[in-house]
């Protein structure tokens, strides 16, 4: 599969520290290697990305440490 | 809060199964698009299955294309036979009979050899009701 944010997660890799400092539990929303805000909900992330950015590809991401992987009982790949 | 009751001819056998779903681009997406004068795409419909397995909604990969969607994010996925598997992340609206619908984020995964397009996931009954009533072989969702 093509790694469609790649950059945005360099992105947030590369601020994690402060992320995490200040927003642990929010949202970010990314956009190639620009942070464009953090927020309580990611409903509210994707709010904003839809209206600033448009139907564009942008990256929502809960802010935490570790993340935490979505997980199945069953095979979904 | 709007509900409505499925049937299946075997539970055990099928799952708690959708026939007649369909997803729907956001209603804050759709707003956008009109906003610009844009056509909005038709619905996709899938047949879906609730999965209290899943601790998020998935929709088969090719239902996103269909819908002209981007994705909003991407997540790490494990399953009984893969660890990490990044997957791509999409805002949609799913609708059922009778006028029940909910949005969500969906995981978009390949779904291979299975006989839905869309799985059901703890998120979306973590904010309505699910009931099960195996003996006769339906099953009711209330969002």
């Amino acid at each position: 599969m093509e790694d469609t944010f790649k950059r945005e997660r360099e992105t947030f890799q590369k601020h994690k520290r402060e992320l995490v400092a200040d927003g642990a539990g929010k949202y970010v929303l990314i956009r190639n290697d620009e942070i464009l805000g953090v927020y309580e909900s990611e409903l509210d992330a994707i709010a904003d990305g839809y209206r600033r950015l448009g139907n564009v590809p942008f990256y929502v991401k809960r802010i935490e440490e570790i993340e935490t992987p979505v997980t199945f009982v069953s095979n979904i790949s | 809060m709007p509900s409505t009751t499925f049937s299946v001819p075997d539970l055990v056998r099928y799952g708690p199964t959708i026939r007649n779903a369909q997803v729907f681009i956001s209603k804050l997406l759709e707003e956008k698009l009109q906003s610009e004068g844009i056509l909005l795409p038709e619905p996709v419909p899938v047949q879906a299955m609730v999965d209290t397995g899943a601790a998020g909604t998935v929709i088969k990969d090719d239902v996103p294309p269909k819908l002209g969607l981007h994705p909003v994010g991407q997540v790490k996925v494990t399953t009984p036979s893969t660890a990490d598997m990044l997957c791509d992340v999409y805002f949609i609206r799913i609708g059922f009979q009778a006028g029940v619908t909910v949005e969500t984020t969906a995981i978009a995964t390949p779904l291979e050899n299975q006989h839905v397009q869309c799985l059901i996931g703890r998120d979306v009954l973590a904010r309505g009701v699910l009931i099960y009533i195996g003996y006769v072989n339906s099953f009711t969702l209330s969002f």
